[in-house]
């Protein structure tokens, strides 16, 4: 599977040929962002991924569409986003997987995870579903949970202050999303974010 | 399960709730909406001005909204040929025996009268636009409990009333929310006093039996501190080639640790717009269960809602859509959070055969001063043949500190293997894949009380029938 990185762009019209990884890494330094991807799977057996990685910070304001369509048989794609939230930040998230009627067989999946570390956030998710075809496996589930209480006290009784203790957790649930990745390059690219 | 004498699905519908009665109406007004037609109907209901003004001032509003811009297309309805009022009765009776024959046969054939010997507590039974029979156990009366319509509720309970109708549900809240403020007639009212607990179900059953009509009964539910109680509605019509309209507004008090039950079987024929706003307001640790199942009507467009307005409050809602024969259930929920600590639960299957589409629309919102919310969403969708369909359409939009919200949706086909199990244990494919049906919707059926849950696993039987296979 090949991977490519969307960046400097708000726009994506994707229509893969070959499986591949897609990577959106949100930039940390950036108030507001906008981002939209359509993946369009007009050939049959081809699997591709679309992982969105966001930290967003202080009152930054984000609003995100992945867009995924299945034309043809045989098609599969996992959409994923990892977000972790401080305070004040903002993200809307509009995810859509269409399946025709002719793309049998396909799978589609779509996952969104926020980790809210601050106060006062703002967090919509609408992941839609169009399924016209009987023979398929289409899901998505979407959470939003704040920081576990009991993990950041636990780090806090062995020392570690409330910010130390935050940031450890938020790499615990990025380093989740690292171990589940299993292009090499992508891996990287992931790694070289989080630093 | 049988093997002869299978029906196709229109077959056995109209068989068992299908039927029409001739039309031997007291009072019915012509096809169309005025001024004219709305004071008729308050005038013959013998109406304060407070309600004449307000029926008016909602046909205004009516006017004024436009269609929904989403969701299913609703262009075919047409409301000048509709008729808006037909009353089959000058009053509403408390013995069977005084309800006229053909509305007394109606509710025989649909097992009413039986069904409440047996296991309810009070019935309403409405015919058309009004209320023709309604009844109430002796014991749960002298309680203080009231269960009427809303005309006698309107005449004899007027504080009570005007305090609560039309203040969770206002008529400019949607375009049918304000046709029905204009046009209401017959529905529910009911009260149930402070640690009063029913515990048998009250139902009301509605009935169309007239073609092109309209139907805007109106239901007002206060159950009051600590109190208990379940709600049971049906709904049932004749199959006809021209489409009816039914549009109710629904409005549920559930007051400080209160708990109560709304459970809709909602079977209407193929022809029917079923276009219904319910909601439930739900005070300090007060619970609200919605527990709705659709398998009937043309177009069925539902959300019923829990506005979660103190601490600690609870709002639940589990659904079964069934749509088959190019039937559209777009059906749903919505939880507003608008305190802290509050929770929900949305549970939502559908079914989908024969061209039918189901859509699953729900909110799921958690307001900036509501700390400390929880809410978990499942949708579970099942695509029986290729002409089929399904939608899902979530939205949920988190402000307050500490929330916990979840969802969750899939769509999947009848697995082959677990059709294959059956097939080889003697069970033929129409008998598999109803069994795989009942299985799937399982969780929900078994929260109805047993003779509802006995209905309902008969009907998707019937309907499986015709359908598939």
């Amino acid at each position: 599977m090949q991977t490519v990185l969307l960046q400097n762009q708000e726009t994506f019209s994707l229509e893969p040929k070959v499986d591949t990884l897609y990577l959106v890494l949100l930039d940390k330094k950036a108030n507001d962002g906008k981002i939209k991807v359509d993946l369009i799977l007009k050939n049959s057996d081809l699997n591709c991924q679309l992982l969105f990685l966001g930290i967003l910070k202080n009152k930054s304001n984000w609003q995100l569409e992945s867009n995924i369509r299945h034309l043809v048989p045989r098609s599969s794609c996992l959409t994923e986003v990892y977000l972790s939230q401080k305070d004040e930040s903002r993200v809307d998230f509009f995810g859509q997987i269409y399946i025709d009627q002719k793309a049998s067989q396909t799978k589609s999946f779509l996952k969104e995870q926020s980790l809210v570390i601050g106060e006062a956030i703002y967090n919509r998710s609408r992941p839609i579903l169009e399924i016209f075809n009987n023979r398929v496996k289409a899901s998505h589930s979407a959470s939003s949970s704040r920081i576990n209480e009991a993990d950041l006290f636990y780090l806090m009784s062995r020392g570690f202050e409330k910010i130390e203790a935050e940031k450890i957790l938020e790499e615990a649930f990025f380093n989740k999303v690292l171990d589940s990745v299993k292009v090499d390059s992508a891996k990287e690219l992931i790694k070289e974010y989080l630093c | 399960m049988k093997q002869v004498g299978l029906k196709k699905l229109n077959d056995a519908y109209a068989d068992k709730f299908g039927f029409s009665m001739p039309e031997k109406s007291v009072l019915s007004f012509d096809f169309g909406l005025s001024e004219k037609v709305i004071e008729n109907i308050s005038n013959s209901k013998k109406e304060p001005k407070w309600m004449k003004d307000f029926r008016l001032q909602s046909l205004k509003v009516f006017y004024q909204k436009k269609m929904p811009n989403w969701g299913p297309s609703l262009a075919e309805i047409d409301f000048d040929q509709i008729r808006y009022f037909i009353k089959d009765t000058d009053i509403e009776n408390k013995t069977w025996d005084d309800v006229p024959k053909e509305i007394k046969d109606t509710f025989d054939r649909l097992g009413v009268p039986q069904a409440e010997k047996e296991f309810l507590a009070g019935v309403k039974a409405q015919y058309n636009s009004e209320v023709a029979y309604s009844s109430l156990q002796k014991e749960l009366e002298e309680q203080g409990i009231i269960f009427c319509s809303m005309e006698e509720a309107l005449q004899k309970h007027t504080e009570l009333f005007k305090e609560y109708f039309a203040t969770l549900v206002p008529a400019a809240d949607n375009k049918f929310a304000a046709l029905n403020s204009a046009a209401w007639s017959g529905g529910s009212f009911v009260y149930i006093p402070p640690n009063t607990h029913v515990k048998r179900p009250l139902q009301s059953y509605f009935r169309i039996n007239a073609a092109r009509m309209g139907q805007f009964e109106r239901t007002l539910i206060i159950a009051d501190e600590g109190s208990s109680a379940h709600y049971v509605e049906g709904c049932t019509a004749p199959v006809y080639s021209e489409y009816s309209l039914h549009a109710a507004v629904v409005e549920v008090f559930v007051k400080k640790n209160a708990r109560f039950r709304y459970t809709t079987i909602q079977n209407w024929s193929g022809n029917i717009y079923n276009l219904v706003t319910k909601r439930a307001k739900v005070f300090q640790n007060g619970i609200m269960e919605w527990v709705d199942g659709n398998l009937g009507a043309k177009m069925t467009m539902k959300y019923p809602s829990c506005y979660l307005v103190e601490e600690g409050a609870y709002g639940e809602m589990l659904s079964i859509a069934y749509a088959k024969n190019n039937q559209i259930q777009d059906t749903g929920a919505k939880m507003l959070h608008l305190a802290k600590n509050t929770s929900s639960k949305i549970i939502a299957k559908s079914v989908s055969v024969a061209g039918g589409q189901s859509n699953y629309r729900g909110l799921v919102y958690i307001a900036k001063a509501a700390a400390n919310c929880k809410s978990k969403v499942e949708c579970d969708a099942l695509i029986l043949d290729d002409k089929s369909s399904t939608n899902t359409f979530p939205d949920m939009k988190i402000s307050g500190d500490n929330a916990s919200v979840a969802h969750e949706a899939s769509v999947s086909e009848i697995e082959e293997e677990k059709l294959y199990y059956l097939m080889s244990r003697g069970l033929n494919k129409t008998e598999a894949m109803t069994l795989l049906v009942a299985g799937f919707i399982e969780p929900i059926v078994k929260e109805l009380p047993l003779e509802y849950a006995v209905e309902l696993n008969r009907l998707i039987e019937l309907e499986m029938e015709g359908s598939v296979g």
